[in-house]
């Protein structure tokens, strides 16, 4: 079994939100207008997290682009008193919005924010929308599913055609319209994928590492470092 | 059949009887045939298109299912972007389904402002009559065409029409032109067509200003070469440096952030120059062969001139320019250092907002620094861009009436006199107008732009209208300018129309972009390609015999024919395809993938674009077309053009003036920049420095929820634009980070939230250009204008700010 990871390469992110936007138009993510949004209520399944340079306090030093980090040790599925969320065979942390009882347990158990909650029923069915993925009811949390649409559409399409999952066939939509190329998609487990080998570099890192989270996303910084 | 709940509500719903049994029966074979087409898999087809948000010209594949446009990403064929997208691209799909866009042609209704539909043909009857009497009456020069950003077939053909018609009032209202090349490049290496940075394989760029990674040529070709330089694998992680009052994405993504008082790029460029030329780290090979004014020379008349250098060791030593730009010499230094001794290098210093008023300086004193590094013509190094092998369009015959017109000198007064090296002078339009100097401007039509809000000079061009008697729009929405018009034609969206691109300023390649809709039109709006036809249809006479096609797709189809016909150049394809085509191009082999036109054509409209890597002119002699063949610090072009212009009608005098008058001499046509004597703060003591934020498409878009919910990542920002100032310097006027402020400068006031930002200079302040409605930082800009490009100066501006 895959098990699908993502690497992003900071030295390469520039913080366009190029993966931001792609994201909303791929999972039919709405605006929630400007009145929720100063309540801290955007929703955005990837985000675009900056951190503060030490040396020079209240300048910006670093981008980090921020999606569900996939935990293959999840806290949030553990808190989830109705299943709702959970970690799927391909380890890929899921969300069935039609369980979710909106207790919110999971947002306050992630360590990196990266649940939402439907506050209001801001997605309506309109035209432009991905029909490949459904719109959220008011009251339930959503969040980054790497695009798992698109790899049951690869899987069906691989199983047509009687064969497995060619890499590269799946790629979420962050990924795809990265101009930097600095997010990369495919199967850690597979020791002939990129992922693979970048997730080995010496600038490897993973966010919050020693809260035992085993995310798979897995972060290159910035600098001179090879790899 | 299955029975649906609602099907067997509807039928027992029915009062009993035969009839109504009947009528049951048939709903529910109704309701079963919906539900058929409903559940049946739609048929998806992917549509090649180019994103119109910003002058990047990105190549789109547009899923559309049962031709219903259901997302986009990037066309992964196409050469400018590679699959990859900016922000941007994404809002388009928002500008389409704007439930504000206007549903069909509106006439003005009694007063201004107040609108009622009407059809196409009496839209079009209507400008058709007014631009026929025009013409009759010897006015046609009368009527004026104000165009935006956009490039390519839709540019040509408005001037074929402006000139068939016989008006030479076709303005652009845009920053830069694109395909143009820079002044500064123009008038130091005489090229006609613009340079191309290879970005990608440089090993250190030094940018002025450039909001390389945010809104400069296409942020996703730039983000890609970005990638490149940093981690190509195969060499070691290229360095750039940043010059910016602001600490922009771009600077935090630099190696070193050199922050700068605004306007003194120019300046700082000299002192580099300075401490190349003293520590002898300059290219020396390529200044003895390539360039023209650098050491001390004799004209033929036996006078004697003082060549670049000394003049630099003379004028810049590094402490006035320390003292001028706020760079500390050790910096300058430093800078001046790594620029000489790592190759390839580049520096930039093109597009963006003005300098400052000596702007044309400014540019030629950096890119005097690409010839003193020897990066002109070299790989990652600065290439020029080569010409589309386009089907030439035959010249425009003008009847009588139209010759006559066009010898009128144009209406914004671009060409002559001061503006004698802008292509178009959008800032003194309005005056003009009011003024009706030299005539009065009876008709004017808008095609992608909306000055009323996104021009610095917005409340003048507000007045001037007024004066207008007929106004038409060809806008898609109801926008401050095309709601003051009395007739609008309402555009397609980019993603329902025939179009083409033509991007320049490319590493390496020249491209040429196709899209065919993606999506049947939404509403009843028109391509304005195709009115444009249609109307010069109508008028008949020359005008329709100029321009003869039937709709925009077969002009588009008669002109890419060049492209089939050229023998070089390929419609884009897969990776591996293209990069057997090279080795066989390079080994001199070049075969047509296709048999007939015909087939080009459609293999176009299916992958979107065609381009040609290789075959391009980088030779240093296409680089150099000046007088003397050489790169010239010593601008002999311009000063022809200065002499030819005074000698001819006298105009040229009032240019010289506005390139620095008379006494500065030989100055005027080196990159020399007066350095500022310091001023006094007065009642306003702080600068403004407006700037192009990366998720802000052209126009501004304030139709797109998505890119206005989070439009930048640096500020905790949401809807609505605001102030960005230093920490300390709101400590001192009494205002926290989320406090509400009036910024006032001497023209006009507006209320934004303050957001503390320590990436500035303390006493420069920050607004974005956020387009639109809301409060608009050219509320402020003082309507100061730069003569070189006819643009107004929007970084010039002293502000001071007072808690709201």
């Amino acid at each position: 079994m895959a098990l699908w990871g993502m690497v992003i390469d900071l030295d390469r992110c520039t913080g366009c939100q190029a993966c931001v936007m792609a994201c909303k138009a791929e999972n039919n993510v709405p605006a929630v207008g400007a009145k929720e949004a100063v309540r801290g209520r955007i929703i955005s399944w990837m985000q675009v997290l900056t951190e503060e340079d030490e040396e020079h306090p209240g300048e910006v030093k670093r981008f980090l682009p921020r999606p569900c980090l996939q935990c293959d040790d999840p806290p949030c599925t553990k808190v989830c008193p109705v299943y709702a969320t959970y970690r799927d065979p391909d380890g890929i942390v899921a969300q069935i919005y039609a369980r979710c009882i909106g207790c919110r347990f999971c947002m306050a158990a992630c360590p990196y924010n990266a649940k939402y909650f439907n506050w209001y029923r801001y997605q309506k069915e309109a035209p432009g929308q991905n029909p490949d993925v459904s719109v959220r009811p008011k009251g339930v949390v959503e969040k980054c599913t790497f695009c798992h649409h698109r790899l049951q559409k690869a899987r069906e399409r691989a199983l047509a055609e009687r064969r497995e999952v060619a890499p590269g066939e799946y790629v979420p939509a962050c990924a795809e319209a990265c101009p930097a190329r600095a997010i990369i998609f495919g199967d850690l487990s597979d020791p002939g994928s990129e992922v693979f080998r970048l997730a080995r570099s010496p600038r490897a890192f993973r966010l919050l590492e020693q809260l035992g989270t085993k995310p798979k996303v897995i972060y290159l910084t910035e600098g001179e470092g090879r790899g | 059949m299955r029975v649906t709940r609602r099907g067997f509500f509807q039928a027992a719903g029915g009062t009993a009887g035969a009839a109504a049994l009947i009528r049951g029966t048939l709903a529910k074979a109704q309701q079963a045939g919906e539900d058929l087409t409903r559940w049946a898999t739609p048929e998806e087809v992917p549509v090649p298109s180019i994103c119109q948000q910003c002058p990047g010209g990105c190549g789109l594949m547009v899923r559309t299912l049962d031709g219903e446009v259901a997302g986009l990403s990037g066309n992964p064929l196409h050469p400018i972007n590679r699959g990859a997208l900016c922000p941007k691209a994404f809002g388009g799909l928002q500008l389409l389904y704007d439930p504000n866009r206007l549903k069909g042609p509106m006439a003005r209704d009694g007063e201004r402002g107040r609108f009622r539909p009407i059809g196409w043909d009496e839209a079009l009857s209507m400008l058709t009559a007014r631009l026929a009497d025009l013409r009759a009456k010897g006015l046609s020069h009368t009527v004026a065409i104000l165009g935006g950003q956009y490039r390519g077939y839709r540019d040509t053909l408005w001037k074929r029409f402006a000139e068939a018609y016989g008006t030479p009032n076709y303005i652009r209202v845009r920053c830069l032109p694109p395909e143009r090349p820079a002044l500064a490049h123009q008038l130091m290496q005489g090229v006609t067509s613009p340079l191309g940075y290879d970005l990608g394989e440089a090993h250190f760029i030094l940018s002025f200003g450039a909001g390389l990674l945010e809104a400069w040529l296409g942020p996703v070709h730039v983000s890609q070469a970005f990638a490149r330089l940093r981690r190509s694998g195969e060499r070691p992680r290229g360095r750039f440096v940043q010059v910016d009052p602001r600490r922009s994405p771009t600077a935090v993504k630099a190696d070193r952030w050199v922050p700068i008082v605004p306007g003194t790029d120019g300046i700082l460029a000299l002192g580099i120059a300075n401490a190349l030329i003293r520590e002898e780290l300059y290219d020396k090979e390529f200044i003895a062969q390539h360039t023209f004014g650098f050491e001390d020379w004799v004209d033929q008349r036996g006078a004697h001139h003082e060549g670049f250098k000394n003049f630099v060791l003379k004028e810049y030593g590094l402490l006035a320019v320390s003292a001028a730009t706020g760079v500390p010499v050790r910096t300058i230094l430093e800078v001046a250092r790594d620029l000489g001794t790592t190759k390839p290098a580049m520096v930039i210093g093109e597009r963006g907002t003005a300098y400052g008023p000596d702007d044309l300086h400014t540019r030629m004193a950096i890119h005097s620094l690409n010839a003193l590094v020897g990066s002109i013509g070299v790989r990652g190094g600065l290439l020029i861009q080569g010409e589309l092998p386009l089907s030439p369009l035959r010249p425009v015959q003008k009847d009588e009436a139209a010759a006559r017109a066009l010898e009128r000198p144009r209406i914004d007064g671009a060409g002559r006199g001061q503006y004698l090296l802008a292509s178009d002078a959008p800032q003194a339009l309005p005056e003009r107008i009011l003024s009706a100097k030299p005539y009065p401007i009876n008709a004017l039509l808008l095609f992608a732009t909306n000055p009323l809000a996104n021009h610095p000079a917005k409340e003048a061009f507000a007045k001037a209208f007024e004066g207008i008697p007929f106004i038409v729009s060809f806008s898609p929405f109801l926008d401050e300018s095309s709601s003051r018009a009395d007739l609008i034609l309402p555009d397609h969206t980019y993603l329902e129309r025939w179009q083409d691109d033509q991007v320049t300023h490319l590493a390496g390649f020249t491209c040429f972009s196709l899209a065919r809709p993606a999506t049947a039109p939404l509403h009843q709006t028109r391509n304005t390609a195709d009115v444009v036809l249609q109307i010069a249809k109508a008028l008949g006479g020359t005008i329709a015999k100029n321009v003869p096609w039937q709709k925009f797709e077969d002009f588009l189809h008669e002109r890419a024919r060049g492209l089939y016909e050229a023998g070089r150049g390929y419609v884009a394809s897969a990776p591996a395809e293209e990069s057997l085509r090279k080795i066989l191009e390079r080994q001199g082999y070049w075969t047509s993938e296709f048999k007939s036109y015909d087939e080009f054509w459609a293999a176009l409209g299916k992958r979107g674009a065609w381009w040609d890597p290789t075959g391009l002119p980088v030779s240093l002699e296409a680089l150099h077309t000046t007088p003397s063949r050489k790169f010239e610090f010593y601008a002999s072009g311009l000063k022809r053009l200065v002499d030819e212009a005074v000698k001819r009608d006298g105009t040229g005098e009032a240019f010289v003036q506005a390139l620095g008058g008379r006494d500065r001499g030989d100055l005027l046509y080196l990159p020399a920049v007066a350095i500022p004597a310091v001023r006094e703060p007065g009642a306003f003591p702080f600068r403004l420095n407006t700037y192009r934020l990366m998720s802000r498409p052209t126009g501004g878009g304030r139709n797109q929820p998505w890119l206005l919910e989070q439009p930048a990542v640096h500020v905790r920002a949401t809807w609505e634009g605001w102030v960005e100032i230093h920490p300390k310097t709101a400590a001192e006027v009494g205002v926290k980070g989320g406090d509400w402020v009036w910024v006032e400068s001497a023209k006009g006031r507006i209320r934004l939230k303050a957001k503390l930002y320590a990436g500035t200079l303390p006493y420069v302040i920050h607004i974005p250009l956020f387009g639109g409605e809301g409060p608009n930082p050219n509320d402020l800009i003082a309507n100061e204008t730069d003569p070189f490009r006819g643009f107004g100066l929007l970084n010039t501006t002293r502000v001071r700010i007072l808690k709201a």
